[in-house]
């Protein structure tokens, strides 16, 4: 029986040839597209790649790592070297105090005989110590606090949040508990209450911790007794959120082991934001760091860090206000490169963004 | 016979409501007993860390004979074994009673000097949130309505760059162009001029998160439905702006008003010692280098007080006014 076909009508007519053709060879190898698979780290770092913002920033921070571990290295001055001081001759009084570029009388003498000195890039202080060298040195104690603090975090947070993730149940709450009592703590006046009790109760002397100084330790001991709840609770967090997703169920239906699946899938989708915390944590130490060197509790005298370098330029500001502006212009080029980094990692790693 | 899923659609009316009000009286309660465990918390913490230190008050005075030295310890209860020592703290703390000053001779108490600080402290502190408040609020919905113009981009790049300045810096700067460069101010807080630089320094970072705080939440609300809808009904903008956004954007700022305020005050210590200003937190870093036990732990337990009330305050008034929240 011949089906009835309405000329007016608009309906496709599938049974007409020309819609639907078997397709040739050469027209099903045209469809196959063979893209690469990218990771979850490709695509990251592909994002991170088009924030521009991020992208300088993290040279910025490549580049002032590189600065301050090399250019010790083959600079002919040291931290904490007194230039009029030197063996065998009365005390030049000279070089105290030098503007940037200038060089001292008995310098001087040297340049007019024809010998190479090299320029104090921003001067001398009132020492006459190499200006220079001291906020390179200053930047690379700051750092230093910033990455120690930062991994003390990491460590002591990660753990402990991942143990009352974990054990769940009355664990879990009493934990957590203490977490509370902890980041309710007026952070400000417990850092300087401990600084100043641990300053004065320990006593390093003769121990290779004697060298880090003990108003240093007295900075990570806080960290490690402080700072590492804000971790904690975003470890405890991702990984009840990540247990929870329908991939670890579908992973555990189809009988992985439990040790796989937390390393397979709850270790990877917990470490971005992890690492991503961390990162922003750095600049947290700094700021901390430089504000207890401000105030006259952070690293102890011929070490410099950018904090007790600003803290020491205040007394010849009206004089001399560069020697505070450089420190000043260190911290927060450093604190803000750390600071945007961050945000472009945290923006890379988070898989909504896409 | 009651309408199939009356329960449902009106809550308030039935089970639901009291569920709720059982939960939230559960979540003050518990929110309170975690309070007070923070205080005796700080409390064992600030005392015996007090005891870590070597050397006593009464070190760095003159040769003192024992029986007066002895005199001494029993007029401040020193004399009397530790653990007593830190019962009888502990319960005079939780009372406010922090003792006399030692620097003062046992002449003025230590709630006296927290008095006096709190003056300034207070006066600077809440001038300087609510500049931050205002300021804040208006740049950060100015940045979202102009969202992705040049404003937004010029308001952003402010908020970001000025929480990468340390406020000892900032004031330090301020001291430099105001006061020496320009002479405009006076460098110490006398009168009402000294306070201004002071006050504005203080209003830095708080105001930068508020703009951030702000923006974010006004873009949420603005791409919301009930926005457009409002709009589709025929609404003006500044209709949609004061009866449908405003109120719903300005949730988290209320809420991050209370720990603010704390904040100022605890983070005013270094702003108050460059300007020279005696508020409590220059009290509190004085107090510190003069090895004055009573007033350091009476000082630190007060602004601990201070921030964990606030904080508890503004958690409970966020469950209260936002329903959404889960409070398990």
């Amino acid at each position: 029986m011949k089906k009835f076909k309405n000329p007016l009508s608009f309906q496709v007519d599938y049974d007409r040839e020309s819609i639907f053709k078997v397709a040739t060879d050469k027209e099903k190898q045209e469809q196959t597209f063979m893209r690469p698979s990218t990771s979850f780290l490709g695509d990251a770092i592909r994002r991170f790649k088009r924030n521009k913002i991020a992208v300088v920033s993290l040279f910025f921070i490549v580049f002032i790592l590189l600065a301050i571990f090399l250019i010790p290295v083959f600079y002919p001055y040291t931290y904490d070297q007194q230039l009029g001081i030197q063996p065998g001759k009365a005390v030049d009084d000279t070089f105290n105090n030098l503007p940037p570029f200038a060089y001292s009388t008995s310098e001087q003498v040297r340049i007019s005989a024809g010998e190479f000195i090299w320029p104090h890039l921003f001067g001398t202080d009132q020492l006459g110590r190499d200006y220079f060298i001291r906020v390179i040195y200053g930047a690379r104690v700051s750092l230093m606090v910033g990455f120690f603090a930062a991994i003390i975090v990491l460590i002591i947070g990660t753990i402990y949040g991942s143990i009352s993730a974990f054990s769940g149940g009355k664990v879990d709450m009493v934990m957590m508990r203490i977490v509370d009592v902890i980041y309710s703590l007026p952070d400000m006046v417990i850092i300087i209450l401990l600084s100043v009790v641990l300053k004065q109760a320990f006593n390093f002397e003769g121990t290779f911790l004697d060298k880090v100084g003990t108003p240093l330790i007295s900075i990570f001991v806080v960290y490690a007794l402080l700072y590492w709840v804000g971790m904690a609770r975003l470890v405890r967090g991702q990984v009840l959120s990540v247990k929870q997703t329908e991939y670890v169920l579908a992973s555990r239906s189809i009988g992985t082991s439990t040790g796989m699946t937390i390393r397979k899938h709850i270790i990877p989708n917990c470490l971005s934001v992890i690492i991503v915390s961390a990162t922003l944590q750095v600049p947290s130490a700094i700021f901390t760091e430089s504000f207890l060197s401000f105030i006259g509790l952070g690293v102890s005298a011929p070490m410099p860090s950018l904090g007790s370098l600003a803290s020491d330029a205040v007394s010849a500001l009206s004089n001399r206000p560069y020697l505070l502006l450089i420190p000043a212009i260190f911290i927060c080029l450093i604190v803000l490169a750390l600071n945007l980094m961050g945000d472009g990692l945290r923006d890379a790693f988070d898989p909504k963004q896409r | 016979m009651p309408l199939p899923g009356f329960a449902i659609k009106y809550p308030l009316f039935t089970k639901g409501a009291k569920t709720m009000n059982k939960k939230l009286g559960f979540y003050i309660l518990k929110r309170v007993l975690l309070a007070l465990l923070t205080i005796v918390i700080v409390i064992t913490v600030t005392f015996f860390a007090m005891q870590l230190i070597p050397g006593g008050p009464f070190t760095s005075e003159k040769a003192v004979s024992q029986e007066s030295l002895d005199r001494l310890y029993a007029k401040y209860g020193l004399d009397k074994p530790l653990i007593i020592q830190y019962f009888n703290y502990l319960f005079n703390a939780l009372r406010f009673d922090f003792g006399y000053s030692i620097k003062s001779r046992g002449a003025v108490t230590v709630n006296h000097i927290i008095g006096e600080g709190m003056k300034f402290s207070a006066t600077i502190g809440l001038i300087a949130a609510f500049i931050a408040i205002i300021v804040g609020v208006i740049l950060g919905s100015l940045a979202a309505y102009k969202h992705n113009t040049i404003i937004d981009r010029i308001i952003m790049v402010l908020s970001t760059a000025s929480v990468a300045v340390p406020s000892f810096i900032v004031s330090t700067i301020f001291l430099y162009l105001f006061c020496v460069v320009w002479q405009i101010l006076p460098a110490n807080g006398s009168d009402w001029r000294g306070f201004i630089l002071p006050t504005i320094t203080l209003s830095f970072s708080p105001m930068a998160y508020i703009i951030r705080l702000t923006r974010s939440s006004t873009l949420d609300v603005l791409n919301s439905d009930y926005i457009r809808t409002a709009y589709a009904k025929g609404a003006s903008f500044s209709r949609v702006l004061y009866k449908h956004s405003l109120r719903n954007s300005l949730t988290p700022v209320i809420t991050y008003a209370g720990p603010m305020i704390a904040f100022i005050l605890t983070g005013s210590l270094v702003v108050e010692k460059i300007y020279g200003i005696p508020g409590i937190g220059r009290e509190f870093v004085t107090s510190i280098t003069n090895r004055d036990y009573p007033e350091v732990m009476g000082l630190t337990i007060f602004l601990t007080y201070l921030v964990i009330i606030m904080v508890l305050v503004s958690d409970i008034l966020y469950t209260v006014v936002n329903p959404r929240v889960d409070l398990d």
